[in-house]
């Protein structure tokens, strides 16, 4: 086999697909780990507290003048 | 992680025919394929693909940026090529989208449920070098998802990568998506202003003046 790259980069070894899948599993408990504290912090994020801030506060659009309020389209939730 | 070697010899239908898992690189040396539920009995058959599939591929970053750092995503479904093509069009999508004629599917995990296996190139050799689905799947669509589960990652110089991996300051590689062509080595201007934003905004200010 042709090994070129391999020396080149130092790449990781090669397997069979038993001991890869061993590997992936093992992997996959730290993934799923920082994903279930992704959704902490997400939690964490909905709880933060909340500031004011102008809904008048002027903004230039496509259409002409617009304010801050106007950005939501009539939702509730805007990200700018 | 490892890598595994893939020996069997897999043929996909393309646009322009039959063609191997090493074709599908496009001669680059990392290659991303997310199996895309898309065939009879699928909800929304023939019209659509299926909406998580669907969703999926509607948040797919622009492919330049990804080419750029010899990295191929293309997606792979069941459905025939004219199929994929009517789809496409109508939903505005433009990565190479494949139709799985054997037991690449089965073999790779994405038989039943949608999935990224990602592949690596040396030659003509073919290795796997790692699958994601469920959740960790929904995730992918941005430049950043798609290198972090390639195995040279975002070959960028902050990231601990073994010996010998190919790695280039990060922002420096970075181009419009139109521009990569053009531009094989990064533009000298763009390069300063990465280096020293301050002092590149400075000398700015000054040519300003002295123009002005």
């Amino acid at each position: 086999m042709k090994d070129v790259m391999r020396d080149e980069l130092g790449a990781p070894k090669i397997v069979d697909r038993s001991i890869f899948q061993a590997e992936l599993d093992a992997l996959r408990v730290r993934e799923k780990a920082h994903t279930r504290e992704g959704d902490a912090m997400a939690a964490a994020r909905r709880r933060l507290p909340m500031v004011e801030v102008d809904a008048a506060t002027p903004l230039i659009g496509e259409r002409g003048a617009v304010t801050l309020l106007d950005a939501f389209e009539g939702r509730r939730m805007l990200i700018a | 992680m490892p890598w595994m070697l893939v020996e069997k010899n897999y043929e996909f239908e393309g646009p322009k025919g039959k063609v191997s898992l090493l074709d599908l690189f496009e001669g680059r040396r990392q290659l991303i394929v997310y199996r895309a539920f898309f065939e009879p009995g699928v909800f929304g058959w023939p019209e659509h693909a299926c909406r998580g599939c669907s969703l999926g591929a509607d948040q797919v970053t622009h492919l330049a940026h990804l080419n750029a750092r010899d990295t191929t995503l293309a997606y792979a479904s069941r459905a025939p090529q004219a199929d994929i093509a009517r789809l496409k069009a109508r939903m505005g999508w433009e990565m190479p989208w494949y139709t799985i004629t054997d037991s690449f599917d089965r073999d790779f995990g994405v038989d039943e449920w949608h999935g990224h296996n990602v592949f690596f190139r040396d030659g003509e050799h073919v290795f796997r070098t790692y699958f994601i689905n469920r959740r960790g799947d929904e995730a992918m669509g941005t430049t950043w998802s798609y290198l972090d589960i390639a195995p040279l990652g975002r070959q960028e110089t902050w990231e601990e990568s073994p010996e010998g991996y190919p790695q280039t300051p990060p922002y420096k590689w970075w181009n419009w998506h139109d521009n990569y062509d053009a531009e094989a080595s990064p533009n000298p201007k763009w390069v300063d202003i990465i280096t020293d934003p301050q002092a590149a905004a400075a000398r700015r200010r000054d040519e300003e003046a002295k123009a002005s």
